[in-house]
């Protein structure tokens, strides 16, 4: 079984193991792992979607994912962002390009969306992580 | 000297829904109470449309076809899990918040300078904007009354700028023509009831009331207008509190006998004030829809870690049951529960509160369930009234059930079932 110390002595043998201070934050608290402690980094301004198409499956986000997406960041080039769009919340990686932001999609057969083009949009949060069960 | 902010949520219920909902950007809406029956909430768009808080539904039906209002029941779940996230916020920002309703909460400023306290008001707005989406209004005085004042003109753009009024800010002739244009109704605590009276002696402002002879308004009202008025010139004599219990609540709270760390003794704690509670909603022949947990350290200790949550937590059915009532409050203390903390007060408190006749079906439940459990508490509250209070006690919880409303327009439960997230559109 993991406990603090045998993790703490893994560390020393291989700093490289990555996570390994996030596994100990959760193991310090008691208890076993925890997923939320992995994947939020802000519970306050944490919430989860699901995703439906598969316009982002070239960023590994395939649909039926789960989301978990974190309002108190501010979108920079490349994070995947949810953002209201013309009264549709839609999922686009963040792009800045010399004509300004971009919403583009992450797979062949979707043009990008260029900002000030006439929608309406809102920046709802960042993607900061997905996961998914799968079949057994 | 004290300074207060108050903050408070605009158009809670409405804003919580449009968050989730991008199809409800810029579109009026309303949502209604239990059972689809007024109207509890209004968007700004709502209210421009001039629909009225309370008004039955069915009474601007028509209105709301032709002009295309969206009218939405009541998704408490919701609402509690964003309240909880929005005093989650404040309790952050100050050391100590009194979280009033669920939409409102006073902080205590009293330890910024005054010239930082404005620029905090902003980047709590600020904060609660971008996290949760929501809009909120802060208002600042150096009485509770004032504050809830400043929060007023802020929200109605009489003063302060962009949502948030410091009256700290403002000089004494500022203050005074500012308080003679709010009529005297506003005033937390003179409401409608009082105004009136007030108006038949001449005091039709703020500032009249301000600066009227207190004691004589004691001699012919209260003390507590008396109180306000002292507030109002900036005399705190209201002090922050954990919980403010109204008609409609019921409380029990109660400082330990000595610091508690420990999770264990904590829910012992609970579960006793919990099972207290449910004792004066029985004599009352009442349930509860909702509880509030709240628990905190020492703040007189000020150099030891401080913390301090209240959390808001809707029943899956409305009961008197101790049983199903302590197994919920124990839930909600395991949430908010945090290691490492010398704890020195706790209290729970019911609200939602309705007659037993009026108890909404459950799918878990079936009616001989709820007369059994009515005969067993019956019971166990005679036995304790013969023997002593706890003579009769819970050892054990019960497991859990679903949530379950008599609405017909129900938004999903965003953020509380993993079959309801709100789902965003990769194409």
């Amino acid at each position: 079984m993991l406990t603090p110390e045998s993790l703490s002595s893994l560390v020393a043998s291989s700093a490289q193991i990555p996570f390994v201070s996030d596994i100990l934050a959760a193991t310090r608290r008691g208890g076993g792992l925890d997923i939320n402690e992995y994947l939020v980094r802000n519970p306050v301004a944490t919430f989860f979607f699901r995703v439906e198409g598969d316009a982002m499956r070239g960023a590994d986000i395939l649909p039926g994912d789960f989301l978990v997406v974190d309002r108190s960041i501010t979108p920079r080039h490349g994070h995947v962002v949810v953002v209201f769009v013309d009264g549709e919340c839609l999922l686009r990686r963040f792009c800045e390009r010399p004509s300004g932001v971009v919403l583009e999609a992450a797979s062949s057969g979707y043009s990008p969306l260029q900002a000030g083009q006439g929608d309406d949009w809102q920046f709802w949060g960042v993607a900061v992580g997905k996961f998914r069960k799968m079949a057994v | 000297m004290s300074i207060f902010a108050l903050v408070d949520v605009n158009n809670f219920f409405a804003s919580c829904e449009k968050v989730f909902a991008p199809a409800l950007a810029g579109r009026p809406l309303v949502v209604l109470s239990n059972n689809d029956g007024c109207v509890v909430a209004r968007s700004a768009e709502a209210k421009a449309l001039g629909v009225a808080m309370g008004v039955p539904w069915f009474r601007i039906r028509d209105l709301a076809r032709r002009q295309g209002i969206v009218a939405l029941s009541s998704n408490y779940g919701l609402y509690a899990d964003m309240s909880n996230r929005v005093v989650e916020i404040l309790s952050e920002l100050a050391p100590q918040i009194e979280v009033y309703s669920i939409d409102e909460a006073f902080l205590d400023l009293s330890l910024l300078a005054s010239c930082e306290r404005l620029a905090h008001g902003v980047m709590i707005r600020q904060r609660i904007q971008d996290w949760l989406g929501l809009t909120v209004c802060v208002g600042i005085g150096a009485s509770k009354t004032l504050a809830k004042l400043a929060n007023y003109c802020a929200k109605k753009q009489l003063a302060g700028d962009k949502g948030v009024c410091d009256f700290g800010l403002f000089s004494a002739e500022k203050m005074n023509s500012l308080l003679e244009r709010i009529p005297v109704g506003e005033v937390w605590g003179v409401g409608r009831k009082l105004a009136p009276r007030l108006e038949a002696m001449g005091i039709r402002s703020c500032r009249q009331l301000r600066d009227a002879d207190a004691k004589h308004l004691r001699c012919h009202f209260s003390v507590v207008l008396e109180r306000t008025v002292l507030e109002l010139r900036g005399i705190a004599s209201l002090e922050l509190r954990e919980m403010v219990p109204d008609k409609q609540q019921i409380m029990y709270s109660r400082s330990f006998g000595r610091e508690i760390e420990d999770l264990a003794e904590l829910r012992q704690a609970v579960a006793i004030y919990t099972g207290r509670a449910a004792e004066k909603l029985r004599r009352q022949y009442s349930l509860a829809g909702a509880l509030m947990l709240f628990i905190r350290t020492n703040p007189h200790k000020p150099k030891a870690p401080q913390y301090q949550r209240a959390l808001h937590w809707p029943l899956p059915q409305a009961t008197a049951d101790t049983r199903q009532l302590v197994a919920q409050a124990l839930r909600a203390l395991e949430t908010t529960y945090q290691s490492g903390f010398a704890y020195q007060k706790a209290g729970v408190m019911f609200y939602e509160i309705v007659p037993c006749a009026l108890r909404q079906s459950s799918l878990f439940s079936s009616e001989i369930d709820e007369l059994r459990s009515e005969r067993l508490m019956q019971t166990c509250d005679a036995i304790n009234r013969r023997w002593g209070q706890g003579a009769l006690r819970l050892a054990a919880e019960i497991g859990e059930t679903g949530w379950k409303m008599k609405s017909g327009h129900l938004s999903p439960a965003y953020t509380r079932d993993w079959s309801a997230l709100p789902v965003t559109k990769a194409g």
